[in-house]
């Protein structure tokens, strides 16, 4: 068979199937409800950053974000506020969800978005889950490219780390994007205060949006968030790098 | 004037008909012939053609939908007219780029088969798809369109558009092999 036979073939195609992808269509592939409120909440890292972080860390002591919220004990009340906030930034920013049928097909997908954008061997990718020993919140960062003990910078290029915290449990998380450089620091200090991981969210950016990957009761999903490198960008500008 | 109106007109031999259907649809059929020939004068005589063949066909034949109708005819002779050019095999265009992004489907060798069923068999995987897996793959393979347009029109990112391409290019293979089709 040649391709020329496939594409003869689709263009005897139903009309009612052709019809959901007319050009003048534009899709908008809105989240799906069972998940939105934790799409949200992964989604929004930058800007849920941007409006907490300040408020709650003494300026130059940045990794108390992460020591604060990254541990068992959230302050009453403030992770439904964060949530809210999260839930906020979502409708406006209008995030497109995918969901996966398999965890398979899923890691199938994060490894083709690393081909994609040239991060092809296991040297210049690096992950790491880290779990909160009392299952209140899993943790997983995602950041590039990893070069032993230390993450480059590559300053013109935007590349950015986002870390995300997650509740599957209670349906909720929250996250916040960092400069590199900084997520050396931050995960060192989390090493030791993760210790096992039940669920994972991953998260991963690139030049063109941001894009998360996390499971959940076995099913993966990926959220896409257009303009994410703008909205990193006005995180950074937050933090004052 | 609606699609609805407008065959009205075609079954009542009404020659504003192809005028009428020109307006509404004529860019966007147009646009797609572009992708394929890459020449907006061929383009632009591909949609007179297939509005004429369309003059042709309504009557008998009754389009659920005047736009996707109107495209096929328009899609099929933007791609005769293409295969007459010669030394254009591999010439630019997203036709081209299409045709190559599909080798993988295939394997490219002279085999029978039966047109229709691999349409159907087609139609069976576009319909296994999720909705937005099935949009893109649409745009990209009927509609021609470039995988950056895609990504803007449906909110994706360029990578995202890609993986959800080649992850269904994969699976149309397995689909047809699993169909019997002699690949």
């Amino acid at each position: 068979m040649k391709t020329e036979n496939i594409l003869d073939a689709m263009g005897a195609l139903e009309e009612s199937m052709l019809m959901e992808s007319l050009p003048q269509k534009r899709r908008n592939f809105r989240p799906l409800a069972a998940v939105a409120i934790l799409a949200a909440a992964l989604c929004v890292t930058a800007g849920a950053a941007y409006l907490i972080a300040p408020a709650i860390v003494p300026k130059g002591d940045r990794q108390m974000v992460q020591m604060e919220y990254g541990g068992v004990d959230w302050p009453e009340g403030k992770a439904e506020e964060l949530l809210a906030r999260a839930e906020k930034q979502r409708a406006v920013s209008k995030m497109p969800l995918t969901r996966f049928d398999s965890l398979e097909e899923m890691e199938a997908d994060l490894e083709l978005e690393l081909l994609d954008n040239d991060l092809r061997t296991q040297e210049q990718c690096h992950y790491q889950v880290f779990g909160n020993a009392n299952s209140r919140i899993d943790i997983f960062v995602y950041y590039y490219p990893w070069d032993g003990n230390a993450v480059s910078h590559d300053a013109g290029d935007l590349r950015v780390s986002i870390m995300a915290y997650v509740n599957p449990a209670a349906g909720e998380g929250i996250g916040w994007v960092l400069p590199q450089k900084k997520v050396t620091e931050w995960t060192q200090t989390s090493v030791y205060q993760m210790t096992h991981l039940d669920t994972a969210a991953r998260i991963y950016c690139d030049k063109d949006g941001a894009q998360a990957w996390f499971v959940k009761d076995g099913i993966g999903y990926e959220v896409s968030c257009r303009g994410g490198v703008q909205v990193m960008q006005m995180v950074l500008d937050s933090f004052h790098y | 004037m609606d699609n609805e109106g407008i065959v009205s007109l075609f079954f009542a031999r009404d020659e504003n008909a192809i005028r009428e259907a020109r307006q509404a649809h004529g860019r966007a059929l147009a646009a797609l012939a572009l992708r394929i020939l890459g020449d907006s004068r061929d383009a632009e005589e591909c949609v007179s053609d297939g509005l004429f063949r369309a003059w042709n066909t309504i009557p008998p034949q009754q389009p659920r939908d005047l736009g996707a109708f109107l495209a096929k005819i328009v899609r099929g002779l933007a791609i005769d007219r293409l295969r007459a050019r010669e030394a254009q095999k591999r010439g630019a265009g997203e036709y081209c780029l299409s045709l190559e992004e599909l080798s993988e489907c295939v394997g490219g060798t002279d085999t029978a088969f039966e047109q229709g069923a691999l349409t159907e068999a087609i139609g069976d995987y576009l319909r296994s798809l999720s909705p937005q897996a099935r949009w893109i793959f649409l745009r990209r393979y009927f509609w021609f369109e470039r995988v950056e347009d895609i990504a803007r029109a449906g909110g994706f990112t360029q990578s995202k558009v890609k993986s959800t391409l080649s992850r269904a290019r994969k699976g149309l293979r397995e689909h047809l092999e699993k169909e019997g089709f002699d690949l």
